[in-house]
């Protein structure tokens, strides 16, 4: 009696805890920018007087209230007016602010202005709500991405995977462009030792603490300067071109030593005729340029030569560790499509900006362990302490 | 003694359970979906659009005695499809015309906020006619076409690629049937060797990526994009028969319907969730320089389309909305075949009038943002159809207002204006043209001129993918045509 008793209770909490183990399984392993995660990556944010960003960020879940430490990095350069470079870096200056979400629950703010704790804000007022936290406003000049992670009342990490985000960049003159955060799904190993390390280790063949960074970018897109696919015939004058700006952003982050992702990046361009090109850059904290200027600022720039027309591009590292011995990290990101028409043709407001999310291809922790044979070789965001 | 060990005997088989358990749980053990992140077998653009210029006879100020410009339409959109891989594949794509015309086919183009105005008493009756064309892409190829041009002559029909051996390109894409133009546009990858044959042979790879510009070039310049909507193939399984492709997760063993994960393609997603902005919200940045109005536009088509007995696929659409304050409110429509339309417009009349009194608009949220859930209703679970999940896929698309400005010397100037005569004369400067917030097809140049379909604004837009969440419980179907013998 006793023995069938305590077989019975010990299946039972086998069979709770199979429960709760397989309930809380992710359903991908990719970074995604169309399914809510427990981290958000906003790669582009932008405040320097001629330009805006509206972050909205919303909590999809039904159950519960939602917490999430959220990271500002500014990665001005040290010259703003220079061109970035070994003698002019990137800031790489963080702040960070917590905000609460009830269930279902979405908010807004202007990183101009953020958004301050104020519960006399009227009903159509821009900051109507329940505010979400004291949100501190970004500083003139500031270029960089956004990090919110999903974590428990306690501040740590939570693997609740119900965060999603977007963000608006919007000129002066009005023109706007729109583009997903990308989120990162947590597993039921998210709340491993250290704590504050997020690794971004799971793939569909290993299973880790967070979705792995993609191995390689996908991004299709014009050659620079390429008159758009409306302008094919040698009578038509051209009405339009068209430049692409590409925003990338390591995945590697440590906010407690504030060391940013470094990553080597390969590139490789093949135009419809088949014909290939190719080349490489160094990202280092944050990396945000117009493809003409591209190994070139006098022209001569792969993504023009190959042009007119389409281009597909293929970007990634290719070696698992850069030349010092850290992590060569993955890179997500978002392009900027801009069109402009000659001035005689369309009176005023002859261009504007449209961004999307770059798509991928594998898996950058699958690649590192295929190129080293280490499963300890991999991304990760390592959060600021809090005591 | 036995007891104890006898416990501990079954502890430790729990406990490989429990680690089996981790294991599965912490790699995919649900079915994935669509994806708007990678490529896929069945590219889906919910939204092309193509609207006529105006021939103004505008002259170039080039060349000796000018050159007489040749417009582009309006509005075009551009589509970039590419094939990701290192061999040849096969497309077959269908454009899917939404254009609803007066009283029958043949009448006048019309829709659900002009045809008042246009069809002179007779119903704007909804359309739905596919044409579909095939061309072939060579490894790593990108092709981009506009869909008021098409591409007639691909760019290696008649000169090989760099590879070996060396691939050409089969096949022409047509332009879009008809001008203005509104529907979407499906690819599905198939065998490049079948794409002579009657009906190509859907294979599924996960080998094609796409994108759609919707750009606006009169009359001024507008600029928006988004990503294809990827339904990725499930690896070994291809479909039989092949022109019927089952959206998982069920499938068909004889005439028995069973739901047990296995099928050709990815589920279709069970809800849609959408951030937007309230209707007329004014998003205000820049410190206060910059204060512009917003709408919104979501576009919705159905997933399962039966493109062989030209049969729309139709749902009923349940939305949540959530403002800042977890106030939740609800609404619904119906979608048959394919439905772009203003936020405000959901529940109220199509048009301006009434906008002010929709759930979707700010006078009744409150709060400038807000979340909506979009679940279509599927039918009864446990029935014989087990393709009616009615799944959804969609974009959003959101036009500020932006006041139009004089311009000088081909230059924006800081001065808003609504006439020619509000701007300075002494520097002969005009005021923008624009177009109806109350329906962008209609360019305009005064608020007047606009009627009840004003104001007269600049509309600067942009396009997102909606986020998607959760898999049916029941499937979803593409029946291509199946034709010759």
């Amino acid at each position: 009696m006793r023995k069938a008793l305590g077989k019975r209770c010990v299946w039972g909490v086998c069979g709770v805890l199979v429960s709760i183990l397989l309930a809380t399984s992710v359903a991908h392993a990719d970074v995604l920018s169309d399914r809510s995660g427990s981290v958000l990556i906003w790669p582009k944010v932008v405040w320097n007087g001629t330009r805006d960003t509206v972050v909205q960020l919303a909590n999809t879940r039904n159950e519960s209230m939602v917490h999430a430490r959220c990271f500002y990095v500014n990665a001005a350069l040290v010259r703003p007016t220079q061109p970035p470079g070994p003698r002019n870096p990137r800031l790489w200056q963080v702040t960070d602010f917590e905000i609460w979400l009830t269930k279902q629950q979405p908010t807004h703010w202007v990183v101009s202005e953020g958004r301050p704790v104020d519960f006399s804000d009227p009903l159509g007022d821009p900051n109507a709500g329940l505010d979400p936290g004291a949100i501190p406003p970004v500083p003139s000049g500031f270029e960089g991405d956004l990090t919110c992670v999903e974590t428990d009342s306690n501040g740590m990490p939570f693997g609740g995977n119900a965060l999603k985000g977007e963000a608006l960049l919007q000129d002066l003159d009005g023109d706007v462009a729109k583009y997903n955060a990308y989120s990162i799904e947590a597993t039921n190993f998210a709340a491993d030792e250290p704590v504050n390390e997020l690794r971004l280790n799971n793939t569909p063949t290993f299973p880790g603490e967070y979705n792995s960074c993609p191995q390689t970018l996908l991004l299709n897109h014009y050659a620079e300067n390429t008159a758009s696919p409306a302008c094919r015939a040698d009578e038509c004058e051209v009405f339009t071109e068209i430049n692409t700006t590409l925003t990338l952003t390591p995945c590697n982050r440590n906010f407690e030593n504030l060391i940013p992702g470094k990553s080597q990046l390969f590139f490789e361009i093949t135009n419809e005729l088949e014909q290939r090109l190719s080349g490489s850059t160094t990202v280092e904290c944050w990396f945000d340029l117009r493809l003409e200027l591209f190994g070139s600022t006098t022209g001569g720039s792969p993504f023009e030569v190959l042009g007119p027309g389409a281009l597909f591009t293929k970007i990634f590292p290719p070696d698992a560790l850069l030349p010092d011995g850290s992590v060569n990290s993955g890179v997500i990101g978002i392009a900027e499509e801009r069109n402009t028409a000659p001035e005689y043709f369309a009176l005023g407001a002859n261009s504007s900006v449209a961004a999307f999310n770059i798509q991928q291809e594998g898996y950058r922790f699958d690649k590192t362990f295929e190129q080293t044979g280490r499963d300890d070789i991999f991304d990760s965001i390592t959060l600021s302490d809090q005591q | 003694m036995r007891t104890t060990k006898g416990l501990w005997r079954w502890a430790l088989a729990c406990a490989v359970v429990l680690c089996l358990s981790s294991a599965a749980s912490a790699i995919d053990v649900e079915a994935p979906g669509v994806t708007t992140d990678r490529a896929a077998s069945i590219v889906i653009l919910p939204k092309v659009q193509v609207e006529p210029a105006v021939d103004d006879g505008l002259v170039s100020p080039g060349g000796a005695g000018g050159i007489i410009v040749q417009r582009p339409a309006a509005v075009d959109t551009f589509i970039q499809v590419t094939n990701v891989s290192e061999h040849l594949v096969g497309v077959y794509c269908f454009y899917i015309n939404a254009n609803g015309h007066c009283g029958n086919a043949f009448g006048p183009i019309c829709n659900d906020v002009d045809f008042h105005e246009v069809c002179n008493g007779l119903p704007c009756v909804p359309g739905w006619q596919e044409t579909d064309f095939r061309f072939s892409l060579t490894k790593r190829q990108p092709l981009s076409w506009s869909a008021n041009d098409g591409l007639p002559t691909l760019p290696l029909a008649t000169m090989p690629g760099m590879g070996i051996p060396p691939q050409f390109n089969e096949g022409s894409i047509p332009p879009v049937q008809e001008s203005p133009f509104i529907g979407e546009l499906k690819c599905f990858q198939v065998d490049p060797d079948s794409l002579d044959e009657p009906s190509p042979t859907p294979v599924g790879n996960n080998e094609l990526k796409a994108e759609a510009t919707i750009l606006r070039t009169l009359p001024y310049v507008d600029a928006r994009k988004y990503n294809a909507i990827g339904i990725p193939a499930v690896p070994d399984h291809p479909p039989d028969p092949s022109n019927v492709l089952n959206l998982g997760p069920c499938h068909l063993e004889g005439d028995i319907g069973v739901c047990d994960d296995i099928a050709n393609y990815n589920s279709c997603p069970a809800v849609l969730t959408l951030d937007h902005f309230f209707e007329g919200a004014h998003v205000i940045t820049h410190a206060g320089d910059v204060n512009t109005p917003v709408n919104s536009t979501i576009t919705l088509v159905p997933c399962s389309q039966d493109l062989s007995l030209q049969v729309p696929g139709t749902a009923t659409v349940q939305f949540l909305i959530y403002n800042e304050f977890e106030q939740r409110f609800s609404a619904s429509t119906k979608l048959q075949c394919f439905k772009s339309v203003r936020l405000a417009d959901i529940d109220t009349r199509p048009g301006p009038d009434g906008d002010a009194y929709s759930i979707f608009s700010i006078g009744t949220q409150g709060t400038l943002t807000g979340q909506s859930r979009l679940r279509p209703v599927a039918g009864p679970i446990g029935d014989e159809n087990i393709f009616d999940a009615n799944s959804i896929l969609g974009i959003l698309e959101e036009a500020f207002l932006v006041d139009r400005h004089c311009i000088f010397d081909g230059v924006l100037t800081s001065r808003t204006c609504d006439l020619n005569s509000d701007c300075p004369t002494d520097n002969v400067a005009d005021c923008q043209p624009g177009v109806c917030a109350g329906d962008p097809e209609r360019e305009c140049d005064s608020n007047d001129s606009c009627g009840t379909f004003g104001p007269c604004k600049v509309l600067k837009t942009d396009a997102a993918n909606i986020h998607v969440q959760g898999v049916p419980q029941e499937a979803n179907q593409i029946i291509l045509p199946r034709r010759g013998n």
